[in-house]
């Protein structure tokens, strides 16, 4: 049996490693046209500021952007922690809040009937028209712009973990209930870790919106941050501080999307 | 589904109704000042006493709005076209489509009104481009979720790929792109809003400002229930054509 497993194995072996180079070769096949892609916008962008002699204002070179950026790293990093600060704390707050809204309208039906019209109804008014309210009952602060992340984020999630728990198969249900499981057990072994999914679509969703909201309220008038110092930037015609704000913005938005669906794959191991 | 869409009405209707009075009875019984909170009568009363001022801040906003989600509604349509039948361009530039929903693509906005100006085409073009990313995103999807072995039947009967395009793909797509244009239909609404905070002589965004600035409680309010309105017109318009034109879609 020895005998005849040993040169079996060896093509085997040599298969994986050419499955392992190909695999390799897939990626760089998938990555090189985005890649590609970027590089071209990047060339069109400069080709045009070169052919059609656009002054910075107009449209300033990614290196002068990249310039300025550097050249004022200190004060921008300032206005990043800000808006970070703000995104991450009402991302945080919502999240808790929004999920445990959800729950207990699972176990007790009268929170739903009372909470969930009058959350529909502040949600159904574009959540940037209260912008300029909060920031009169909250100051220009911080404090304004987290009250209002909370607000959407709590409301994303709710929704979102509510179908989850509700989308619970109930054969399931009745079968632990049928080995005597409580209602907590149910709760805890079955429809949380089958709401998941839903949840962290709601997530994602959420901390995008949280990003959007610290920004555009921050225009508003704010101490720091990088939404006032987009405002201020554009006030004063320093159009290239304008663009390096809005760039960190999005390098921070793609990052805290990243970390959301990160911890989405540690948290759901298993195959969907 | 317009009898769905009229029973959700009435829901609304009735829970908005419920909202407002619990609201006016809380102001009146403890005295809430006007400056803090005032009651939704005093809000239909400053509405009421120039409603000119009003309507045209509604009509300016509402027309920034409804002409870049239309826009952008055909231009992503056409990208999202144009992405399926070119492999190429799509796999070098669809990720950066998909990327730009996970950013605050409106902080751009700011850029745009260097560009365009404090008039109304720069408010048209921030709706634009916050349409036009979903909708191309969605279209594509929407085109690919087409059953292969559909387009093989259409195919072997001798139809041609405009054909296949015409009366298949893009009809199996109309509910995914719809799903895109009310988002679009929201963040246009808030995109044009916010243009406004840039610079610009009417519109709600100008209210909500100047109101803060001025601290006047019930205009500010009054330009939020008016912001709301807006949304809620924008979205019956989206969930009317919705139903004629994918009349086969059940659910809202």
């Amino acid at each position: 049996m020895r005998a005849i497993s040993q040169p079996r194995s060896m093509p085997r072996r040599g298969r994986a490693t050419v499955g392992l180079r190909r695999s390799a070769w897939r990626r760089v096949a998938r990555l090189w046209p985005p890649v590609l892609g970027m590089i071209l916008l990047l060339a069109l962008w400069e080709l045009a500021v070169y052919w059609f002699a656009l002054p910075n204002f107009v449209l300033p070179l990614p290196q002068e952007i990249l310039a300025a950026a550097l050249d004022d790293l200190p004060a921008l990093w300032h206005d990043a922690q800000t808006t970070m600060f703000e995104a991450t704390v009402g991302f945080v707050a919502g999240s808790v809040i929004g999920f445990l809204l959800a729950a207990g309208m699972i176990m007790y039906a009268a929170v739903e009937r009372v909470i969930l019209p009058v959350y529909v109804t502040v949600n159904s008014v574009p959540m940037i028209a209260f912008g300029p309210l909060v920031t009169i009952w909250f100051g220009i602060g911080v404090l304004s712009k987290i009250v209002l992340i909370v607000i959407v984020v709590s409301y994303a999630v709710l929704l979102n973990t509510l179908a989850g728990l509700r989308s619970c198969d109930p054969g399931a249900i009745a079968l632990l209930r049928s080995f005597g499981a409580s209602d907590w057990r149910i709760m805890l072994t079955l429809r949380l870790p089958g709401a998941l999914p839903s949840i962290f679509s709601g997530l994602k969703v959420a901390v995008v919106h949280a990003m959007i909201l610290a920004v555009v309220v921050e225009m508003l008038g704010a101490h720091s941050g990088l939404g006032w110092s987009i405002y201020r930037a554009t006030q004063m015609m320093n159009f290239v501080d304008a663009w390096a704000a809005v760039l960190a913005a999005v390098a921070i938005s793609l990052t805290l999307y990243g970390l959301v669906g990160w911890a989405n794959k540690r948290a759901i191991w298993w195959p969907q | 589904m317009r009898n769905q869409l009229l029973k959700g009405g009435m829901q609304n209707a009735i829970v908005l109704l419920s909202i407002f009075a619990l609201w006016q009875i809380v102001v009146d019984g403890f005295d809430v000042p006007a400056t803090y909170t005032p009651s939704p009568a005093v809000i239909a009363q400053t509405i009421w006493a120039q409603p000119g001022a009003f309507a045209a801040a509604v009509g300016t906003t509402l027309l920034e709005a409804i002409l870049g989600i239309a826009a952008g509604t055909i231009i992503g349509i056409a990208s999202g076209v144009l992405f399926s039948r070119v492999p190429l361009l799509e796999r070098m530039f669809f990720p950066y489509l998909v990327a730009s929903q996970a950013v605050p693509i409106i902080a751009f906005g700011a850029i745009v009104i260097i560009w365009f100006g404090n008039g109304i085409a720069s408010k048209v073009f921030i709706a634009l481009y916050l349409t036009f990313f979903p909708v191309a995103v969605n279209t594509l999807r929407g085109l690919r979720s087409v059953n292969p072995q559909q387009i093989g039947l259409l195919r072997t009967f001798g139809a041609s790929s405009s054909t296949i395009l015409l009366k298949l793909q893009f009809p199996a797509a109309l509910p995914s792109i719809f799903t895109a244009i009310r988002l679009g239909a929201s963040l246009g609404l808030v995109g044009a809003i916010v243009g406004e905070w840039f610079g610009a002589q009417v519109g709600l965004g100008v209210m909500l400002l100047l109101s803060m600035y001025n601290y006047q409680m019930p205009e500010l309010w009054a330009a939020i229930v008016l912001t709301g309105v807006a949304g809620a017109l924008l979205f019956l318009v989206v969930a009317l054509l919705e139903s004629r034109l994918a009349w086969w879609q059940e659910e809202i």
